[in-house]
């Protein structure tokens, strides 16, 4: 029996606005619990909700990105069931009438195959507080609800995943084009992006599908890539020895790395769900949709090929700069109105990338600002400094915030190209290493760099290569015997 | 639609409602009733009647994306039915 993997995705993405989405309550991250509450997101009677025009804005946007169809007409309904963290005893969300339809997104499999990942519906809906429990099992749950009414982007795929690499692959395709498009930071930490999935196995060649296990919140790729490796050798081996699979909502556990059965309880939903009638419907006409659509940015994809052509780079400069839309907006900062970019694409995946690590530091944040990077570079193109000591010049200035120019005149490593100065060193050089001179003259052309080095080394490496190298050669072969002063 | 005993059970799960035997049979009374009466306005003929969702006729009513002041949190306190280290305090859930 040869069984093959349908996945579906369902993708909550927190959307950036200020405020909630049917209150004026901030949504900023790290507030002390219960603070960011008032009477519609705590549910109070009679408080009425009204629509976060941004909210609607990012949510076609995202729509846009994921090549949706934006709806015409969209309506809020309620989702009707009874948790702690839902203090209305509903969620708004959007059921019949989502605000977009139809979409989807391209990525490479492991083969370099290009698929076409179906999204069947992203609508907006508000999230749920947070629930934290107490240590002891036995000890009670504790509610924050800054959360309650976040504004949130759910996208369903349709089951066209086939495999746990392609399912990551997805992800960071969808994280990528938000992130792009600034409607969420997608920070996996922040619970910004959480994912829930849809697995199911058949015989390959089948169209019908087997019985699917939902497995929820997994906050990192890696974890629903784990998940679904688990729930495939698990449920392969259960349709193998001829069990019965049953619908299972199912959690997955980091510390077993496998997935558990929820409480059956959890999933005896039946959600009643109903027009909200305290909300009116939303109606956008084509030209409001044209609107949005000519605020977005450029999207990966189309970026990716555009930085290519238009700096001459390779795929792997691409690969590298374009894997997050900040280190793409940084090299082009930097490369602008420079006549070598590709040297600055060099730096930036060695150097700079290299750099944030250490510091772990976020791009944006980064000492080393673009306009200054391009300064640096100007500064090595005018000889002002070696190649060498522009990397010492570069950690300096990412660990004390100043220009390139303030580094080099403070450390004093302006590059020596006075020749008088050199040639003393030159000279001293020879004098000291009479043997090796002598082997150089002798034909043992090797002796060479080696007095390259011993010049550098008294030079503290300042001194200018291209003149060392003129200059030795011309002592060297000029004059014969070790000049005496 | 029927309304049994089961139907009851069903929708007092749901709703995290327990009933005793007497409740349950008061319950049913009430929804009999009510479901009685939509039956009467199902006799109606609204085969060219658009659903009405919503009443009003409005459309796009949105506010700008600007924080106001929040509760203070005295407040959430106050009509919260426990509370504990900033939080709302309730049975453990999981």
């Amino acid at each position: 029996m040869n069984l093959e993997a349908v996945i579906g995705l369902e993708i909550h993405v927190q959307l950036n606005t200020k405020t909630k989405t049917f209150c004026s309550c901030s949504t900023g991250f790290g507030a002390v619990p219960n603070t960011h509450t008032c009477p519609v997101c705590l549910g109070l009677p009679g408080a009425l909700p009204v629509f976060n025009r941004d909210v609607l804005k990012k949510g076609v946007m995202a729509g846009l990105a994921l090549n949706c169809t934006i709806c015409s007409y969209s309506v809020f309904a309620r989702k009707n069931y009874f948790y702690p963290d839902l203090p209305k005893a509903y969620q708004i969300s959007q059921f019949e009438h989502p605000l977009n339809r139809a979409g989807f997104v391209r990525i490479k499999d492991e083969r370099g195959k290009e698929r076409s990942i179906g999204i069947t519906r992203a609508h907006l809906e508000e999230d749920a507080g947070k629930l934290v429990h107490d240590d002891d099992p036995k000890g009670p749950s504790f509610i924050d609800l800054n959360r309650c009414g976040m504004p949130l982007l759910e996208i369903v795929t349709e089951p066209d995943l086939r495999t746990p690499d392609e399912a990551y692959r997805f992800l960071v395709a969808v994280k990528e084009i938000l992130q792009y498009t600034e409607v969420s930071e997608c920070s996996m930490e922040k619970g910004e992006l959480r994912v829930d999935v849809n697995v199911s196995l058949r015989e390959t060649g089948e169209d019908a599908f087997g019985v699917k296990q939902e497995v929820k919140n997994l906050n990192s790729f890696a974890n629903v890539k784990r998940a679904l490796e688990y729930e495939i050798k698990r449920q392969s081996r259960l349709i193998r020895s001829g069990e019965r699979l049953t619908q299972q909502t199912r959690l997955f556990d980091v510390s077993k790395n496998a997935t558990v059965q929820m409480r059956t309880k959890e999933s005896a939903h039946d959600y009643r769900y109903f027009p909200d009638p305290d909300l009116v419907p939303i109606e956008l006409s084509p030209q409001e949709i044209d609107g949005i659509r000519e605020t977005l940015p450029e999207l990966p994809e189309e970026r990716r090929d555009r930085i290519k052509a238009q700096y001459g780079l390779t795929d792997y400069d691409v690969e590298v700069l374009c894997s997050s839309h900040k280190i793409a907006r940084y090299f082009e900062d930097s490369a602008r109105g420079y006549k070598r970019p590709k040297k600055i694409a060099n730096w930036i995946h060695t150097e700079v990338m290299r750099a944030l690590n250490e510091t772990g530091k976020d791009i944006e944040s980064f000492a080393v600002t673009p306009e200054r990077l391009r300064e640096l570079f100007e500064i090595m193109d005018g000889g002002v400094i070696s190649g060498k000591l522009a990397k010492a010049v570069f950690d300096e200035m990412a660990a004390s915030g100043e220009t390139a120019a303030e580094v080099v005149e403070r450390k004093g490593m302006r590059q020596l190209s006075d020749r008088e100065e050199i040639v003393d060193v030159v000279e001293a050089v020879i004098r000291d290493h009479a043997a090796v001179t002598d082997e150089y003259r002798s034909g043992k052309k090797k002796a060479f760099g080696f007095l390259v080095g011993q010049v550098m080394k008294r030079t503290g490496g300042k001194a200018n290569p291209k003149i060392v190298n003129e200059l030795l050669k011309e002592k060297l072969s000029n004059q014969p015997g070790v000049e005496d002063h | 639609m029927k309304i049994d005993g089961k139907t009851i059970q069903w929708v007092a799960e749901l709703s995290q409602l327990y009933l005793s035997a007497g409740e349950e049979a008061e319950m049913k009374r009430h929804l009999v009733a009510i479901l009685d009466y939509m039956a009467i306005l199902n006799e109606l003929d609204l085969e060219d009647v658009e659903p009405t969702s919503h009443t009003l006729g409005y459309s796009n009513v949105m506010r700008d994306d600007i924080a106001k002041e929040s509760f203070d949190v005295g407040i959430v306190e106050d009509l919260a039915p426990r509370w504990e280290k900033g939080h709302i305090v309730v049975p453990r859930v999981v």
